[in-house]
């Protein structure tokens, strides 16, 4: 009965707070006091949704796949500008309502009413905005591979390794990701996946890279390891590196029907290419008998150039040409990609980071809790989160949302030096 | 000379050299085609076996006139032959020696193994005068043919003694090259216009497609004047659904900074030019030729 009447007191301040707020609302006339967004953003998206709305206007005459894609891109922008700028416009016109003493009170309360419900609209709208703004990660719907390795801390992290390896295991079984364990390198001592030296695991899903993103980092584990006989606490740290798995384009598969495909490393734009035909040319046909066929094929953009005449036919010349040229270019491409990832893989391992100090999480036996450094979020679920549990998913997800806002707030930095630096040039220009 | 995929012809004294365009029109011609009966095959409607379509097809048959070297028919068979089985294409010449020397053609890439050896009864070569209305035996037996190829000579006796190539004047047959003044009876001294000689040939095929109810028509042609000249003879039968006029390499993308597509219009009709170099082929069909060279579809856009 005392816990019921508790309850009911406690909506009594709730429902008083609420009222409170409306009243505060009552008074207030400008927009500033709603939840907004930059000005810099609202450009941004701006920009972005007029571009959607002339890429659906083009669609709509001819229908362009590379265009589609770009639209389905900037459809998200434009949906959530449109639902801002609805809630966004109707609060002027409520707060013009309230204002008007000729209203009548049962209306004005009415519009009151209307005016919270929008306004807490307006600021989910708001997030939703910035969030549609994020560009998406370019390597977000990839599977990805994620390698483990020890730091600091010798046997103990080893140990530690093995216990992260069978925490993304099991988070990998629950989620339904297919896991594949590539590499296991068990430390000299004992065989078995307790202690590792390196462990690589591939998970095979759309979007794996997007998910095992916030986990790359050093990981801190603070507990009294099983290698201990004094009972003192380590500190140790593993290492978790998240790479995207791009797929495998072996040279022995690439069939004639990737040539067309504008994301295979063997495509070439036709447009792209000059064909010179090596023969002075006259009349032709019946008035000319020679037969001169050399082919050369120039690549504009790279300016690879293929010259054949091994065969007396041109046509065959012509496929050659196109051959060699698309194997040219695909290596060129390839060793570009290679030397993509190879920087890719130097900006994470950096060795500065291995320490643990840099740490991302820190996993501590004695509290039973694991903190992540980043979001600064702290569950004691330990156990549940070493099993791969719902508790993973909090922790993981709660780094997203901090990727988030630090998405958010470099594009507003980005968007305002980009302001700064173009009004920088109008006055430049104007003077 | 070395066709694509059909390495040996040989030639001799009666009949012209296989000329780079000719092989270059002849393949895009076939891959056309080959390319448009793919497609047919692949939007087959549901429960019909591709083995069955297949099997249903009635033969594609395929008439060459004045064949020469044989080197337009050889090429055909090469191109289509992996994607049609079953073909009928036959070669006709006025001279003896083309039509035997093509014979030795075909058994020669058959014997190199470029031909299969089905060949032999599909394909076969003609002697015959395109000109006279008794066709006699042979290819005239089969009233009808689908598709109607030609290089048939086409320079006029002035462009003959100022364009061709010494080489050409002296070596190859003036008779593959320049029509007969009067071709119906080459005794006659018929005092006709230059151009006229040059085109001799034009009437005359149409005539024929006509009888052999063709519906794809290819002939060769010198430039771009005279395949002009030739699209208004197809449009003034009033029998064809449409012409393109086709340059050396009509499979070719036109040069950056030139219009994607050219047209020229011919009569009050509109006439595609398609890819690069000398006007070279005038290209007609009707009834299902568009659909058999996958073409119908394309040309509503034009």
């Amino acid at each position: 009965m005392f816990i019921t009447r508790w309850g009911g007191s406690r909506r009594c301040i709730y429902a008083s707070r609420r009222k409170a707020v409306q009243a505060w609302r009552y008074q207030s006339t400008t927009t500033a006091a709603t939840p907004t967004i930059s000005p810099a953003l609202l450009g941004r998206a701006r920009a972005l949704a007029a571009e959607h709305a002339q890429l659906s206007k083009k669609l709509n005459c001819e229908y362009d796949k590379q265009l589609a894609k770009q639209a389905g891109a900037l459809s998200a922008v434009a949906e959530a500008l449109n639902g801002w700028e609805a809630a966004n416009n109707s609060l002027p016109e409520l707060q013009q309502l309230i204002k008007d003493p000729s209203t009548d009170a049962e209306l004005r309360s009415l519009a009151a009413e209307e005016l919270a419900t929008t306004s807490e609209e307006l600021s989910t709208l708001s997030k939703e905005l910035q969030a549609s703004l994020i560009p998406q990660h370019p390597f977000a719907d990839m599977p990805c591979l994620v390698e483990i390795r020890p730091g600091a801390g010798g046997n103990e992290a080893a140990l530690f390794a093995g216990d992260l390896l069978r925490m993304y295991r099991a988070f990998c079984k629950r989620k339904g990701l297919r896991a594949n364990l590539l590499k296991l390198d068990s430390s000299a001592s004992v065989s078995s996946d307790d202690q590792i030296e390196e462990a690589v695991l591939e998970i095979d899903a759309a979007g794996a890279y997007d998910i095992f993103r916030c986990e790359a980092g050093v990981h801190r584990v603070q507990r009294v390891p099983a290698t201990e006989n004094k009972g003192r606490t380590h500190t140790s740290a593993v290492s978790v590196l998240v790479l995207p798995n791009f797929p495998e384009q072996g040279e022995e598969e690439m069939g004639a029907a990737n040539f067309d495909d504008p994301s295979s490393d063997y495509y070439i734009d036709p447009g792209d290419v000059r064909t010179d035909v090596m023969r002075a040319r006259g009349a032709g046909g019946q008035h000319v008998n020679t037969t001169d066929s050399a082919v050369r094929l120039t690549h504009i953009p790279t300016n690879t150039v293929i010259a054949i005449q091994d065969s007396r036919s041109q046509p065959k010349n012509r496929a050659k040409a196109w051959q060699i040229l698309r194997a040219k270019l695909a290596q060129q491409r390839r060793d570009a990609r290679e030397e993509e990832m190879a920087q890719l893989r130097v900006s994470v391992i950096g060795v500065a980071r291995m320490g643990r100090g840099d740490k991302i999480r820190t996993y501590n036996w004695s509290q039973q809790r694991v903190t992540d450094h980043r979001s600064g979020i702290t569950l004691h679920h330990l156990d549940d989160i070493l099993e791969g549990g719902e508790s993973l998913d909090q922790v993981m997800s709660s780094v997203k949302e901090w990727l988030k806002t630090r998405d958010v707030e470099s594009l507003i930095a980005d968007e305002e030096a980009e302001r700064a630096k173009s009004e920088g040039v109008a006055r430049k220009t104007h003077q | 000379m070395p066709f694509l995929s059909v390495p040996y012809t040989i030639t001799n004294p009666s009949a012209i050299n296989g000329r780079p365009e000719t092989e270059s029109i002849t393949t895009y011609l076939a891959s056309l085609i080959s390319s448009a009966f793919t497609l047919e095959l692949s939007q087959r409607p549901k429960g019909i076996e591709k083995g069955q379509l297949v099997a249903d097809q009635k033969p594609l048959r395929i008439l060459d006139l004045c064949t020469g070297t044989g080197c337009i028919p050889l090429l055909m068979y090469a191109i289509l032959y992996p994607r049609i089985q079953n073909l009928r294409i036959a070669g006709v010449d006025i001279s003896p020696t083309s039509v035997s020397l093509a014979k030795e053609n075909l058994k020669h890439n058959i014997k190199g193994g470029f031909l299969q050896e089905k060949a032999n009864e599909q394909l076969s070569f003609y002697h015959g005068n395109v000109f006279s209305d008794d066709h006699g035996a042979g290819w005239a037996n089969h009233t009808a043919w689908d598709v109607l190829v030609s290089n048939p000579p086409y320079i006029s006796p002035s462009a003959f003694n100022k364009t061709t190539s010494r080489s050409v004047r002296n070596y190859e047959p003036k008779e593959a090259l320049v029509p007969h003044r009067d071709p119906i009876d080459p005794t006659k001294e018929k005092i006709s216009e230059d151009a006229d000689i040059g085109d001799a040939f034009y009437p005359r095929l149409l005539h024929i497609a006509q009888q052999v109810h063709a519906k794809v028509l290819l002939m060769e042609v010198a430039d771009i004047e005279q395949a002009t000249r030739v699209v208004e003879l197809v449009l003034g039968t009033g029998r064809w659904e449409a012409c393109q006029i086709w340059r050396d390499w009509p499979g070719a993308r036109k040069e950056k900074g030139k219009r994607k597509k050219e047209v020229i219009i011919i009569n009050g009709s509109i006439t595609r030019v398609m890819g690069e170099g000398n006007g070279r082929a005038v290209l007609a069909w009707r009834g299902g030729g568009g659909k058999m060279l996958g073409l119908s579809e394309r040309y509503r856009w034009l």
